[in-house]
């Protein structure tokens, strides 16, 4: 190499052939991962054109030629092998969230407010309340007032919580595109019938300076529960514990959350999970969690496992599953079905302290009666328990009306 | 495959690459001819037949016609031969569904395209069944390009290429193959059988390339969104300012879209040895009608000058014909873009336009001072990309059609007020910095100070060049990527 000299252009051939053999052969080389912990999904899979199965108990030419999958070969739908062998490469991409924590820092460099639907001010994430269908909202109060008026005899309540929006909402340029959660949750709250409503607004938004909502996930924190546990007890018809009745502990310091999820933004600080329990008289519980025929039992409500695993937040009574049950042995003969989304998890653990059961139901994994899960007739208060923006999006609640 | 998926820059460019740098001069032809058809054939495996058999009856036309080069007869009647082939390939993929709806709609009539009937009949077997023909990605490109060489072969202007591997490199040359530019046969006629690969063309063509991506991906894509946006606002309750926010984002996107494709093409050709036809010249800073479209998409005009103006006469025939020509001209170029009403509209707005500038109107452009001619230029075309992209695909009714460009352009001068929407505002915080970058990258601005880097500066700075355009290049990569990023609230597990 006695003769080279270097060029602006050979500098420009190096360079590009480095970025793509680079990117290529890594990629090719790195062993692929089964799932994305970040988007709570499977990655890709490489695609086939051959149906293997069909190929390999082929006896003449033409059972080759059938076990080609010609139609996904030709498909113009955007399923094709192709578009799938694209997604293989994007999803499996060397280095995958680092690029696309590049191209979110760019677009936050160029101005843009949002990343995928998450607007960041103050050291804190936002998921912002877009515009929804109306008639699904309608549908999700009618299929409540419905359910209400089949069980007369039962104490029915709702809550709905604002998320973290509503407590920044002054922070949020005017300008943005995003609705009202105050405005949601009255229409909602108006449109009840026979049917308590828990306001847990008063609470949440005198604590603006307080750690009530998570930074970088769409849930409250304990603490945020804790005020509506306050509003709630209220209501259910019990006096709740104080503060200072609990113990906290924290038992995480370096929770990202769903929102983290979303914008991978280094910059805000991670949350921290804490646990209340009662410092005097804490129950005993048996929880039992059931997912179609899988069953898993604890002795607390917090399933520290998940502490280790990057959904946090599941450590509060698991993740979602269809039905919860929590037996304690506290002596009244108080119980409790809740119809929820994930909000609810922080929150049981405080109701807990009031009930011999609770049970918690997921409509959005539930497609049948009720009473094929549990024993409606043992619950003599039903809470229906969501944050407002699923609430609003949610189309599960309407199978309530398969309960009889 | 399009250029700027990860399938063409990861897998496929790197390989035909390096493949097509190691074979010997003999095989690159070769190389090309495989790597284009594997190139097509990905996006179209069914159609990629359709494009064999079209050069094959292109390539055995040339064959005859030189040899029977003393026979007028023979050599018209391959040239037609040729010529209406392509021209039906175009009219069964492109226009017959379009005939047919249009047909349908007026009358009220249910015929179903024959050519469907045909399709389903051959292929249902390994394409399932369709309802609307499938149109061959690139048709409208690699007609044209095959028939600039039988015609210029009938026309003497070139020598038979009596190669067929070399021919159908022509043809399946991957860069231009599916959105142009639209190189003749006698732009690149030396170089396929004879070129050189030099480190200037490599590394121009690499800078070239990566500035057609970021046009593509960094620019297009993401003001297309905001387009996106505007176009899903019910017309009734458009304001001003939106609907020029909107369709200013779409004169933008559009530009860096296909300009950048076109640097795309014009890079990777040069990175193979090919100098392929320039098809952009900064044509928002055009300061008429006719010079727009002297810088606009440039092979598509040149094509319809060589191969339809002029033989229809041109401007030789008297000022009525000139007129007649000019309208055919420009009607036919509309429906090029698309098989449906608003694109022929398009097109004859334009051929209007530009006999009006030819009448009288010129004068006064050169005369007045030329921000005023820019602006007219400018907001012409822009009111042009209203017809081009307001009407949804498949309107047959021309009340709608007109419906819906006037009621547009309606709201852009004010129909519905000037009222300063959040939505605008939002739109304008969000996408200030890239219309920014667009209206600097419409002009020559960056052309110029480039030329004075390189006249006035230390050599050292050139070195700049390829470390921005890496940055681009890298941050390319990473927006195409980001789009396959979906996280999910719930679990998806």
């Amino acid at each position: 190499m006695k003769n080279f000299r270097m060029t602006p252009n050979k500098l420009m051939i190096a360079l590009f052939a480095a970025v793509l053999c680079g990117t290529s052969l890594t990629t090719v080389i790195l062993p692929k991962k089964e799932k994305s912990e970040n988007e709570n999904r499977y990655l890709a899979q490489m695609p086939s054109v051959v149906n293997t199965k069909k190929l390999q108990s082929a006896e003449n030419p033409a059972d080759v030629w059938n076990s080609v999958k010609w139609q996904y070969i030709n498909d113009r739908t955007g399923s094709a092998f192709k578009d799938d062998f694209e997604t293989y490469l994007c999803d499996h991409l060397a280095g995958r969230e680092t690029w696309v924590k590049a191209s979110n820092g760019i677009q936050r460099l160029s101005g843009k407010q949002e990343i995928n639907g998450v607007y960041t001010v103050d050291d804190q994430m936002i998921q912002l309340l877009k515009p929804f269908d109306q008639e699904q909202f309608y549908d999700n109060l009618n299929a409540i007032n419905d359910f209400a008026g089949r069980f007369p005899e039962k104490q029915m309540f709702m809550m709905i919580a604002p998320t973290v929006q509503e407590l920044f909402t002054n922070k949020i340029p005017s300008y943005m595109d995003f609705l009202s959660e105050r405005v949601v949750i009255d229409t909602a709250y108006h449109a009840l019938t026979n049917v308590g409503t828990i306001d847990c607004r008063s609470y949440l938004s005198s604590s603006e300076d307080e750690y009530v909502y998570y930074r970088t996930d769409h849930h409250w924190t304990s603490l945020g529960a804790f005020y509506a546990y306050q509003s709630a007890a209220k209501a259910l018809g019990y006096a709740a514990y104080g503060y200072n009745s609990f113990n906290i502990e924290t038992a995480s310091e370096d929770f990202r959350g769903t929102l983290y999820s979303k914008t991978l933004d280094d910059s805000v600080t991670p949350d921290s999970i804490e646990y209340f329990t009662p410092a005097n008289n804490e129950p005993k519980i048996k929880m039992t969690c059931v997912d179609g025929d899988k069953v898993s039992e604890y002795d607390s409500l917090y399933v520290r496992d998940f502490l280790n695993e990057k959904d946090k937040y599941s450590s509060f009574t698991g993740s979602n599953v269809p039905l919860v049950t929590i037996e304690t042995d506290v002596e009244n003969d108080k119980t409790l079905l809740i119809v929820k989304d994930s909000y609810a998890h922080s929150l049981v653990p405080f109701l807990a302290n009031h009930y011999s059961k609770i049970a918690m139901v997921d409509m959005r994994y539930i497609s049948t009666d009720l009473n094929q899960l549990i024993d409606l007739d043992e619950y003599s208060q039903v809470l229906f328990m969501y944050n407002a923006e699923t609430f609003v999006e949610d189309g599960n609640l309407t199978k309530l009306g398969l309960t009889k | 495959m399009v250029f700027s998926g990860l399938t063409f820059m990861l897998a496929f460019l790197p390989i035909v690459l390096i493949l097509y740098y190691i074979v010997p001069k003999k095989g690159k032809n070769i190389v090309i001819l495989v790597s284009g058809l594997l190139f097509y054939g990905w996006g179209e495996p069914l159609y990629v037949f359709v494009m064999i058999l079209s050069t094959f009856i292109d390539y055995t036309a040339g064959r005859i016609m030189d040899k029977n080069d003393d026979k007028p007869k023979v050599r018209t009647a391959c040239l037609l031969i040729s010529v209406i082939m392509n021209l039906s390939l175009l009219g069964i993929f492109k226009y017959s569904d379009f005939l047919v709806n249009s047909i349908n709609g007026w009358f009220g009539l249910d015929i179903t395209n024959p050519f469907v009937r045909l399709f389903n009949a051959m292929f249902k077997g390994i394409n399932g069944e369709i309802d609307k023909l499938p149109m061959p990605i690139g048709i409208s490109f690699f007609t044209f390009q095959s028939m600039s060489y039988t015609i210029d072969l009938y026309r003497r202007k070139i020598k038979v290429q009596k190669s067929a591997v070399s021919f159908m490199a022509f043809v399946t040359l991957f860069p231009q193959i599916v959105a142009g530019p639209i190189v003749r046969y006698e732009d690149v006629q030396n170089e396929l059988d004879d070129r050189s690969i030099t480190e200037d063309m490599v590394g121009s063509g690499i800078s070239r390339f990566i500035t057609g991506l970021g046009k593509k991906v960094l620019i297009a894509d993401n003001i297309g969104a905001l387009w996106d946006s505007v176009k899903a606002i019910e017309l009734s309750s458009l304001t001003a300012p939106e609907a020029w926010l909107g369709i200013l984002a779409f004169t933008f996107q559009i530009y860096f879209d296909f300009s950048g494709y076109s640097d795309m093409a014009i890079g990777l050709g040069k990175m193979m040895g090919f100098n392929f036809p320039e098809n952009f010249n900064y044509p928002y800073m055009s300061k008429s009608i006719s010079e727009f479209w002297r810088r606009w998409h440039m092979t598509l005009g040149g094509w319809f000058k060589s191969y339809l103006y002029f033989p229809l006469g041109g401007s030789r025939k008297g000022l009525p014909r000139t007129v007649i020509n000019l309208l055919i001209v420009w009607t036919v170029t509309g429906i090029w873009h698309g098989a449906s009403w608003n694109f022929m509209i398009w097109g004859a707005y334009f051929g209007v336009l530009i006999v009006l500038e030819k009448l009288f109107l010129g004068k006064i452009l050169d005369k007045i001072p030329s921000f005023f001619s820019w602006l007219y230029t400018f907001v012409l075309v822009v009111i042009g990309w209203v017809m081009f992209d307001y009407v949804p695909a498949g309107t047959v009714h021309f009340s709608e059609v007109f419906g819906r460009i006037f009621g547009y352009v309606g709201v852009m001068f004010g129909a519905n007020g000037f009222h300063i929407s959040n939505f605008a505002v939002n739109a304008l915080v969000n996408y200030g910095v890239i219309f920014a970058v667009c209206i600097i990258g419409s002009t020559d601005t960056l052309k110029r100070i480039s030329a004075y880097i390189k006249e006035k500066a230390p050599k050292w700075t050139l070195y700049g060049y390829p470390v921005v355009q890496t940055a681009v290049m890298l941050a390319s990569v990473a927006f195409i990527t980001t789009s396959s990023y979906h996280p999910f609230l719930y679990f998806n597990f």
